[in-house]
């Protein structure tokens, strides 16, 4: 069994009124990718802040490589960190910004020439290395971004969405530096709002709100959260409030309102033979349906159920 | 200290990537010194000045009228003076339209008067759309009334009987009548030719070579402090606000991602803005030098003092940087604070200019102090109290500096 790597415990921080972590835990395992998800507001920020030393005052514990990180600022020697934002100096160009922030780190400056080096290649920016940045596309600057991250080959990954707003090429160019590193040991955790990308990617997955932790596990144990349910999707015109009401005039046993919004409900059915008769209300009521999916239990499903709102809400 | 370094490597090689915004800071100082230092030191041909144009109203037609217009005929007023003689009528009218600097009516029986010692007037009528020029007029008839009159009170016996003689018929007079007169008018020239000749007081005109350029006759060296330290404190004001826009954009959080201490991060800006604004401030004092001929006196002195004011500025603005929310709001809020300083601190104005209310003001500001040090360099000496004030406010400003920064990082 790998060794835990980073191991958060029970951490709280609030601001003000506002609790941004409550009793947050997880743990993970040497070159292990886990999908942190949760919607705006969720608390992820705030304890990749926590875990960058830029947040005091919290409870709880956090230990990497089974050490106090706060104890020891040498720690962070192998840690890295990929923002969201594009956290880099865009009147330099590719190869200067490697140098750079490399040079925060405890390396040597001939190793960290080739690891820049290698790493363009590994980007594909090499051809573009001594070019300014502000020339770059979208996706371009997206893969620096994570590449800067890895400079210092660090030994846990923290990715914030780093894949917002790039075309399908980069994106993919981005999950596969993700996948090969976690094959060479890092560890990874990746935030993201993209549920396929976390299916795709991430070996543990776990789902957040309000600033805990509300399941973790991997894709098929969170699957079981919603058990055999046949996912159901209604679109039409109708508001919020009147699917619960027309719903009490069937047999509700088995179906589940997973979330439920204007124009858009996602229903949980034991079998789908309730469906029918779920079609023959709504007519009845006069609400025309533009849409109707049935789905296979997957992790939006999961995402909805725990959460009640999609992750993008 | 490696990390200290690298950021400041960093920042050295960002603004020389994109150096337009510094290098126009840089310049506006010069530019400004330039122009203004143009406007009022007039060098080469400029500093002479135009011949002054002078009418001349001659009634009096006699020796004492004549030694006036023989007078203004010599070389070296001829030089500086152009006298048309015209008659009353046209020389008002001349006047009035402003053709001429001045008048001078010489009245009639002038050599007369002068003569017999009686009182006598020249009128001087001065263009009014003119200051300067005129002025000169009038104070050469000034002296030349002194001089004249002097010469007749000296030899007014004398005057007398020649004006005696002027009347007689030719055929009466006699040179044994005249010998008594000769006699006394040689004892007194032998008298005062001890101080006619050579001339108690003479003026001696010297040129060698390259006029060497005191600092206190050289007018940028006045101007150029001023501008400079204005510009300085904006120029150092764009290197402190990396500490917001790295906060803002995410490079911050990046950065304490690392393992850098929080006191690291806040001296490396601190110093970086510190040393790129000494970088600065060495460019414009050679620009001083190559353009302006300015001799900023001991540059030893020079540099420890641009050290002490770069430090005292960079600290300045990084405490200012704990409190602002944004860069907009910095951007917004250290213009009006700079202008402040500089009008009150003699940037703008020289602050013996202000009104008297306000010269205390000055004192709180670090435009103030800097030309004062400067104005000391220049003069040879070390800017004790100056260097003092800033180094010591500087020092406090770096703490408070670290210790709000420090708290505004980590929250």
């Amino acid at each position: 069994m790998e060794k835990i790597i980073l191991d958060i415990k029970k951490i709280s921080k609030s601001y003000g009124e506002i609790t941004a972590l409550d009793n947050f835990s997880i743990s993970l395992k040497k070159g292990e990718v886990m999908g942190l998800l949760g919607p705006n507001g969720a608390g992820k920020t705030t304890l990749i802040s926590i875990l960058s030393g830029t947040v005091k005052d919290f409870s709880g514990a956090v230990t990497f490589k089974e050490k106090n990180l706060f104890s020891d600022r040498n720690l962070k020697n192998h840690m890295g960190i990929v923002p969201q934002d594009m956290a880099f100096y865009e009147d330099l160009n590719a190869f200067d910004n490697l140098m750079f922030w490399g040079g925060l780190y405890d390396i040597s400056k001939s190793e960290l020439k080739q690891r820049a080096n290698e790493l363009l290649e590994l980007v594909g920016l090499s051809g573009r290395a001594k070019e300014p940045i502000k020339n770059f596309s979208g996706g371009m600057k997206r893969r620096l971004n994570v590449a800067i991250g890895m400079v210092h080959k660090p030994e846990l990954l923290l990715l914030d969405e780093p894949t917002v707003g790039i075309d399908v090429q980069a994106k993919v160019t981005i999950l596969d530096i993700i996948k090969n590193i976690a094959e060479k040991g890092t560890s990874v955790i990746f935030t993201t709002h993209q549920l396929a990308e976390v299916e795709e990617t991430c070996s543990r997955i776990a789902i957040m709100d309000k600033g805990t932790i509300l399941a973790q596990g991997t894709l098929e144990e969170l699957i079981k959260i919603v058990g055999e349910k046949e996912m159901v999707d209604v679109a039409g015109q109708f508001s919020a409030g009147q699917i619960p009401a027309i719903l009490k005039e069937i047999e509700t046993d088995g179906v589940d309102i997973l979330s439920v919004k204007d124009n858009l409900v996602n229903m949980a059915f034991d079998n789908t033979d309730k469906i029918p008769a779920l079609m023959e209300l709504l007519f009845k009521h006069n609400i025309p349906v533009s849409d109707l999916k049935i789905k296979s239990p997957n992790l939006e499903a999961v995402f909805l159920k725990l959460t009640g709102k999609s992750l993008r809400d | 200290m490696r990390r200290i370094l690298l950021i400041f490597k960093n920042d050295v090689k960002r603004r020389l990537k994109s150096p337009y915004v510094v290098l126009v800071l840089l310049l506006i100082p010069v530019i400004m010194t330039g122009i203004i230092g143009a406007v009022f030191a007039p060098s080469g041909d400029q500093a002479k000045l135009p011949k002054i144009k002078v009418l001349v109203v001659d009634k009096d037609k006699n020796i004492g009228s004549k030694f006036l217009l023989g007078t203004f005929d010599s070389p070296d007023l001829k030089e500086m003076f152009q006298v048309t003689l015209v008659d009353e009528t046209e020389g008002k009218r001349l006047i009035s339209k402003g053709k001429a600097s001045a008048l001078i009516v010489i009245p009639e029986k002038f050599s007369d008067r002068l003569i017999k010692a009686e009182k006598s007037e020249i009128m001087v009528i001065k263009n009014p759309a003119q200051q300067f020029l005129p002025a000169v007029v009038e104070e050469f008839m000034v002296t030349f009334s002194v001089i004249i009159s002097g010469i007749v009170q000296v030899f007014e016996p004398e005057l007398k009987a020649v004006g005696s003689l002027i009347d007689t018929p030719i055929e009466q007079v006699s040179i044994a009548s005249m010998t008594p007169f000769l006699e006394q008018d040689k004892t007194k020239i032998i008298s005062l030719k001890n101080y006619l000749s050579p001339l108690l007081i003479q003026l001696k005109k010297e040129v060698t070579g390259k006029k060497k350029k005191e600092p206190g006759l050289n007018i940028f060296s006045f101007v150029l402090p001023g501008m400079s330290i204005m510009f300085l404190l904006f120029i150092i004001e764009i290197f402190l606000r990396d500490i917001l826009t790295e906060r803002e954009d995410g490079k911050l959080r990046r950065i304490m991602f690392s393992p850098i201490r929080t006191r690291e991060f806040i001296f490396a800006r601190i110093i970086s803005g510190w040393m790129m604004g000494i970088l600065v401030y060495l460019v414009i004092v050679l620009l001083g030098v190559l353009l302006f001929n300015i001799s900023w006196g001991n540059y030893l002195y020079l540099f420890v003092f641009v050290a002490v004011t770069c430090f005292w500025i960079a600290g300045f603005f990084a405490l200012l940087n704990a409190f602002f929310k944004n860069k907009n709001q910095a951007g917004a809020l250290t213009s009006p604070i700079i202008l402040v300083f500089s009008a009150f601190g003699g940037s703008i104005i020289p602050v013996n200019q202000l009104p008297g209310a306000f010269h205390w003001v000055s004192d709180f500001t670090l435009n103030r102090w800097f030309i004062k040090g400067v104005e000391q360099i220049g003069s040879g000496s070390f800017p004790t109290l100056p260097f003092g004030v800033v180094f010591l406010s500087g020092m406090i400003l770096f703490l408070l500096a670290e210790k709000f920064l420090k708290k505004r990082i980590i929250v």
